[in-house]
């Protein structure tokens, strides 16, 4: 009798765990969407301006705008620029994506094992 | 081609979700109808948004189709902030410099820009063209989920009353 309790004790305890476990992964997971939507419209608004810069005759006349300043800048440092930036984007995108996909692993597992435990405590509490 | 693909893929979900959506208990409708409501919500904010960005497109547009042969070397106030203006003078009616995102400007023709501000208005037409056509998707399997709801709900009630009616027979 001591030793169900005792083990129902262990359970419970290790349920807990799994229950905060699993929400620091919710907490992590919501401000990786949240991080990966801001990538994304970075990623679409230096799409659009890579777009516009091919349009554009070499000789054009680009400014880029530092702090209240517009400087000029040539086409072809400003397109690299946008080129490396969007590169960039894509690593972090990837990035977090592996991410988000590790997490939603995780969080089967440990939902899977708390279902689990709960199960037992239930099993146990009703034979004892 | 891709977003044609998407549309089969949700038209077929409905599918599946109206056949099953009976078998569901109540508490679980609640919460796909509670992630309805915030995805329409979600939508009709960015459906706002797209047509003030519209919206401030066109004026851009307004804007360079002033710069006439006749505004030549007029006079303009030049707001500096929103409340402070100088007087200044129209001399370059030819050119305008377009903000084309994460902080370029270019330099471009009168008829260029124009040109360009038709470009984003046409842009932020289709992306209004998708986000209702989801809306609506959305709304009609929100309409469906609340029959489905109601029909359960009353049913819940007809049974609580003939339980209670065998009770005081």
């Amino acid at each position: 009798m001591a030793d169900s309790s005792k083990a129902i004790a262990e359970k419970r305890e290790a349920l807990e765990k799994a229950t905060m476990a699993l929400q620091e992964l919710r907490k992590e997971q919501a401000t990786l969407v949240d991080n990966h939507q801001k990538l994304d419209s970075q990623l679409q608004e230096n799409e659009i301006v890579e777009k516009e810069f091919k349009l554009l005759k070499d000789n054009a006349r680009i400014y880029k705008l530092i702090g209240p300043v517009l400087v000029p800048q040539e086409k072809g440092e400003a397109t690299t620029n946008v080129q490396k930036r969007l590169e960039y984007i894509r690593e972090e995108l990837k990035r977090v994506d592996t991410r988000l996909k590790k997490l939603a692993e995780d969080q089967e597992k440990t939902s899977m094992s708390a279902y689990k435990l709960q199960m037992e405590m239930q099993s146990a509490s009703s034979s004892a | 081609m891709s977003s044609d693909n998407n549309n089969g893929d949700s038209a077929l979900q409905q599918q599946q979700q109206t056949i099953s959506l009976e078998e569901l208990p109540l508490s679980q409708l609640q919460n796909i109808k509670n992630q309805l409501e915030t995805e329409i919500s979600g939508l009709t904010e960015a459906f706002t948004q797209m047509k003030q960005a519209q919206g401030a497109f066109r004026e851009c547009k307004n804007c360079i189709e002033m710069l006439t042969p006749e505004s030549q070397d007029k006079t303009i106030m030049v707001p500096l902030s929103n409340s402070l203006y100088v007087p200044g003078k129209i001399s370059n009616i030819d050119s305008v410099v377009v903000d084309v995102g994460t902080g370029y400007y270019v330099e471009k023709s009168t008829a260029d820009g124009l040109s360009y501000y038709d470009g984003k208005i046409e842009y932020v037409q289709g992306n209004l063209k998708k986000i209702q056509e989801t809306m609506e998707q959305k709304q009609s399997s929100y309409r469906g989920l609340m029959e489905v709801m109601q029909f359960k709900i009353s049913q819940q009630h007809q049974q609580q009353q003939q339980a209670s009616t065998k009770q005081t027979a």
